[in-house]
Order: structure tokens, then C-alpha cells, then sequence
């Protein structure tokens, strides 16, 4: 049965494609949970609707355009929220609703628009090409070469923005670079789960991890693995099922969740009792 | 508001800061530290801070005193050098402060609480660690020699037994030791403390300004803000009272007068002595 999902190119490509997406994905997301900018992931990705529209009426490959357009946003988004008394929650709003009209007006300009953007708003994994591989590995592999060198830098900015401009770190590039990171990792998973699905896979592996352990250094793999196993297996049940793979995986990511918060508070009640025993 | 205006402040004469036990090649005996020379602040329209002249010597340990809004923290933001100032100067080992570049890890920084997110998944010893991170550099990771510089911190603060604990599960007391031993990791010269025992029982809060005696007595230089105004004079030997001007400046006991707290707090304020320390009466403004 397992053998199957390897006979097809696309289904190989959509395992490769959505295993790089779920670990990036909920690697990126700890620092996004951990900063509270749980709503910029779903104000990136709904901006890529703009950005998708954008590419699609120039006729320029749509997940680059979205990429170039989603980083102005994002960037816009960081100025917005740095420079003007403008909080960044409202920022985001602001961000978000636009793109997504301007995405709208866009479209209506274009004649052969219908069957290309479904794809990007609920996700079309099984319809992921070769080129669309190349993008996502280059830019995962971008992201967390960025991670690995900045990552303890972002941490300490995250913890304690202050002490960490102090000790002499530059706090703001930092904050651009995170969210530059995040932009390119929400957007290239659009082609996996969809403009609409993306923020759940940013964010659930790295919430579920952060019940299970308070240590960092364990939420991150931790994360990592709940994001690869969901997409892995949500993809497996999708093609067995022959449901949709996007909403698949953020459905049995969810799962895992709520499994991860089950388990916390019985191993809360339960230390409770053997501490009254 | 009151009637008195000292300006510039009064600078209340007292014998010299102690003087250096330890070698501190950067700035010479006797030199001023920090020195803050017409410093304006504003944020946006709202002026915090105005005309500040200050000078911190080496060995010195002040307490920044005033009400809400006095603009403690804003001054401290700008010895720092998070902040410029808009008018005005702030050296700090003779250098602007906002233009400090590696020298910064010469100076010990403890937030306030407020700006600290106390659940983010870390243990006292990554929280530690962190002050080593700038001076390590991108792309390398902590190793075992930084680790132990880390635990060496904690320990001179009391706290080594808290280093494997997630900073969540520790109480006010702990934290805030854990954050003083990352503002001591790399052996600063100049500490600056924001409020250091807001959230800290009163047993740990004695404890913690006994520490930091020590520390003076090592030779550091320490800049307090705080609102503990019985209990830190009886440690500090300089206090400058602000709100938004610079009220007065000088030796606890000779700053601490009737006067000087109306205009500070304006209200009517006293102190009286009750053993090893200083209490103080506030009641409502006489005018209202």
C-alpha cells in the first residue's frame, strides 16, 4: 500500500516538496510563536493572493511573484510597525485586507484566471512540478542557512529585545531578516496547502511542540518532526482517501495538537495526584 | 506643581566614590564613567527628560529615584545607548553612547520585567549564555567554555543549582537573579539596573542590594532605578532624584530632604530613620 505513494514522479514529488515544507515550515513557526506573530503568517499568505494575481496576469512564474511581492508587504509590514506609532497586529490587518483586494482587482483584469488560483488559495500538492521543487528546495535551504546563522541571535532578540540591543546586537535587522524568513517560508508552501491552509502549518507543530517541552533546543526538532509527520502522513491519507492533501495535513496537524494538549493536562493531573499522594 | 526650582540641580558635596580596587585600564581613577551633559529626551511631542547634567564616577553606586513618568528608565535607555538623546550629550567611557560599538559588552544591562517574555522556552542556563552570544558571533554556538563562564555567573549570584530549570518555572527572586548573573557574564564594568526588584519579596530584595554592594566593592560602577526608595539608600552612596529635570543629586542623606521629595513627588514626603534604614511617610499634597 506504502509502495504506491513511490511508483508516481508526482507523488515522489509531492512527498519531497511537502516534507522540506512541513519541517520549515514549523521550524520558522517556534520563533513565530515565540515572537507573537502568529496573525503575520496569515497576513503573508493572504497577501500572496495579491502576488499570485500579480504573476499570473504578467505571466511571470506566480510563487516568484509572490515571493518579490509578499516581501515588499512584509517589509512594509516592519517599517509600518518600527517607525509609526501604528501597532504591528494592525499593520498586519491593514496589509492583509489590501493585497488581498488588490489580488481581486487583479484577477478581474485577467481572462483565464479560475483554475490557476483555486490551486493557490486551498493548496495543490499532487499538481507540484519540477520547477516549483527547485523553488521551494532553494529557498528552504536559503531560510535555514539564515537560521543557523542568525539563530541564536533571533532567539536572544525574541527573549529580550532590550538586553539584546544592549549587548550590542542589531535588533531591527534582525527583526527584518525574521520576517523576510518567514515571507519566503509562508509563500513558498502556498503550492503545498494554500494561501488559506499556510498559517496552520506555521504555527500548530510549533504550538504542539512548545506544550510538550519549555526548552527550545527540544521544541525545535520536536516541531520539526510533527511538521514532517503530518505532512507525510497527511499526504499518504489524502491519496488513499482521495481527499484534498492540503486540508488533509492541517486537519491531522490539528489532531496532533489537541492530542499534545490532552497529554500535557493528564500529565498535569497526574502529577497533581501522586504530589497529593 | 512646586514652588521650588532648583536648576541646574543641587549637587549635595560628599566625600569621593570609592575609590578603584580593581584594574579598569579603559577609564582612569577618578574620571568620570558616564557623563551626561544637557541631555533632552521627548518621545514624539512629550518631553521626558530635560537638560540632564550627570556625571557617574567609576566606582559609584547611584540610585535613580522619581515618580512614574519621571523619566528613570528614558535616561537609563540612554547611557545605554538604545536611545539618543536629542539634545545634548551621553559618554559613556568617554564615548557617545549610542555610537558604542564592541565596548558595550563593557557595560551590564538588567531590563524591566515588563520587557522580558518570562515563557519563552529557555533554561536559566541558555538565559545566561545569552550575554556571551554577541561576543561569539554569528554562525557559532556556545561551547562547553561558555557554558561554564555561564554556570560561574549563576553561582556568584547563588543560583547555580537553577541552571538546567526553564525560566517559566522559577519564581520573581530567581528570575531576576538569573538575569543579573547575564548582566555579569562578561564581567562589566558599568551596571545598569531598570527596576530590579519589582516582583521580588522583600527578604530576596535585601539579599539582591546586598549582592550588588558586593559588587561595588569589586569595583563596578552601578546605576539603580528604582522605586524601593527606603531600602536602597541604606546601600547606594549617590542618588539622583528626577522628574524629568534633575531635582537633586548627591549623598541619600543629604538629597532625601522634605523639599526635595515634595518636588519630586509632589506631594508631601519625609523620611525618619527606624533602625539600619530609612522609611518614608507620603501623604497627599498639602495645595490640593
Amino acid at each position: 500500500m506504502i509502495g504506491e505513494l513511490f511508483q508516481y514522479a508526482f507523488l515522489q514529488r509531492a512527498l519531497v516538496a511537502g516534507g522540506i515544507v512541513g519541517v520549515l515550515c514549523a521550524v520558522i513557526g517556534v520563533f513565530v510563536v515565540h515572537r507573537n506573530l502568529s496573525f503575520l503568517g496569515a497576513g503573508i499568505s493572504h497577501s500572496a493572493f495579491g502576488g499570485v494575481a500579480l504573476g499570473v496576469l504578467l505571466g511571470v512564474n506566480p510563487v516568484l511573484a509572490a515571493i518579490g511581492f509578499c516581501l515588499l508587504v512584509g517589509w512594509s509590514i516592519a517599517w509600518v510597525s518600527l517607525r509609526t506609532r501604528t501597532g504591528e497586529d494592525t499593520a498586519i490587518g491593514i496589509f492583509f485586507a489590501s493585497t488581498m483586494a488588490l489580488g481581486v482587482l487583479l484577477i478581474s483584469l485577467s481572462r483565464n484566471y479560475q483554475q490557476d488560483l483555486f490551486g493557490y488559495m486551498f493548496g495543490s500538492i499532487l499538481a507540484v512540478t519540477a520547477t516549483d521543487l527547485w523553488i521551494i528546495s532553494a529557498s528552504a535551504a536559503v531560510v535555514l542557512l539564515a537560521l543557523f546563522v542568525f539563530g541564536k541571535e533571533l532567539l536572544f532578540t525574541i527573549f529580550d529585545p532590550e538586553g539584546a540591543a544592549v549587548a550590542g546586537l542589531p535588533t531591527e535587522r534582525l527583526y527584518f531578516l525574521l520576517i523576510t524568513m518567514i515571507t519566503v517560508t509562508v509563500v513558498v508552501s502556498i503550492k503545498v496547502v494554500g494561501i488559506v491552509l499556510v498559517s496552520a502549518l506555521l504555527i500548530t507543530p510549533a504550538a504542539a511542540a512548545s506544550l510538550l517541552s519549555r526548552r527550545f533546543t527540544t521544541i525545535l526538532p520536536l516541531a520539526a518532526a510533527i511538521g514532517l509527520g503530518a505532512a507525510w502522513a497527511g499526504l499518504a491519507l489524502s491519496f488513499w482517501w482521495n481527499t484534498p492533501s492540503g486540508a488533509t495535513i492541517v486537519l491531522l496537524v490539528t489532531v496532533l495538537f489537541l492530542l499534545a494538549a490532552l497529554y500535557t493536562q493528564l500529565r498535569a493531573r497526574l502529577r497533581l495526584k501522586v504530589r497529593g499522594a | 506643581m512646586s514652588d521650588l526650582s532648583p536648576s541646574p540641580a543641587r549637587r549635595v558635596p560628599g566625600p569621593e566614590a570609592p575609590g578603584p580596587s580593581g584594574a579598569q585600564a579603559h577609564v582612569a581613577p577618578g574620571a568620570s564613567i558616564v557623563e551626561v551633559q544637557g541631555a533632552s529626551f521627548s518621545y514624539g511631542e512629550l518631553p521626558v527628560l530635560e537638560s540632564i547634567t550627570l556625571a557617574i564616577e567609576r566606582g559609584e553606586f547611584l540610585a535613580v529615584l522619581g515618580p512614574n513618568g519621571s523619566g528613570k528608565t528614558t535616561l537609563l535607555k540612554l547611557i545605554t545607548g538604545i536611545l539618543a538623546p536629542q539634545a545634548g550629550e551621553v559618554l559613556v567611557f568617554g564615548r557617545k553612547a549610542h555610537e558604542l560599538g564592541a565596548e558595550r559588552r563593557r557595560i551590564g544591562y538588567l531590563p524591566q520585567v515588563g520587557t522580558i517574555n518570562f515563557r519563552f522556552p529557555v533554561t536559566a542556563l541558555q538565559v545566561v549564555t545569552m550575554g556571551l552570544y554577541p561576543s561569539l558571533g554569528p554562525g557559532r554556538y556556545p561551547d562547553r567554555a561558555a557554558h561554564e563562564t555561564a554556570r560561574l555567573a549563576l553561582a556568584r549570584v547563588g543560583v547555580a543549582e537553577l541552571a538546567p530549570r526553564p525560566l517559566a518555572e522559577l519564581s520573581g527572586g530567581q528570575r531576576q537573579r538569573v538575569l543579573l548573573a547575564r548582566c555579569l557574564v562578561n564581567g562589566p564594568e558599568l551596571i545598569l539596573l531598570d527596576e530590579p526588584t519589582s516582583g521580588v519579596d522583600t527578604a530576596s530584595t535585601e539579599a539582591l542590594y546586598e549582592l550588588l554592594r558586593a559588587l561595588q566593592q569589586g569595583g563596578a560602577t552601578l546605576v539603580v532605578v528604582s522605586h524601593d526608595i527606603a531600602v536602597i539608600t541604606t546601600y547606594v552612596n549617590r542618588v539622583a532624584c528626577l522628574n524629568r529635570r534633575l531635582v537633586a543629586h548627591g549623598q541619600p542623606d543629604q538629597v532625601m530632604g522634605e523639599a526635595i521629595l515634595q518636588e519630586m513627588y509632589g506631594c508631601h514626603a519625609m523620611f525618619f530613620g527606624h533602625g539600619p534604614s530609612l522609611h518614608m511617610i507620603v501623604s497627599p499634597h498639602r495645595d490640593r
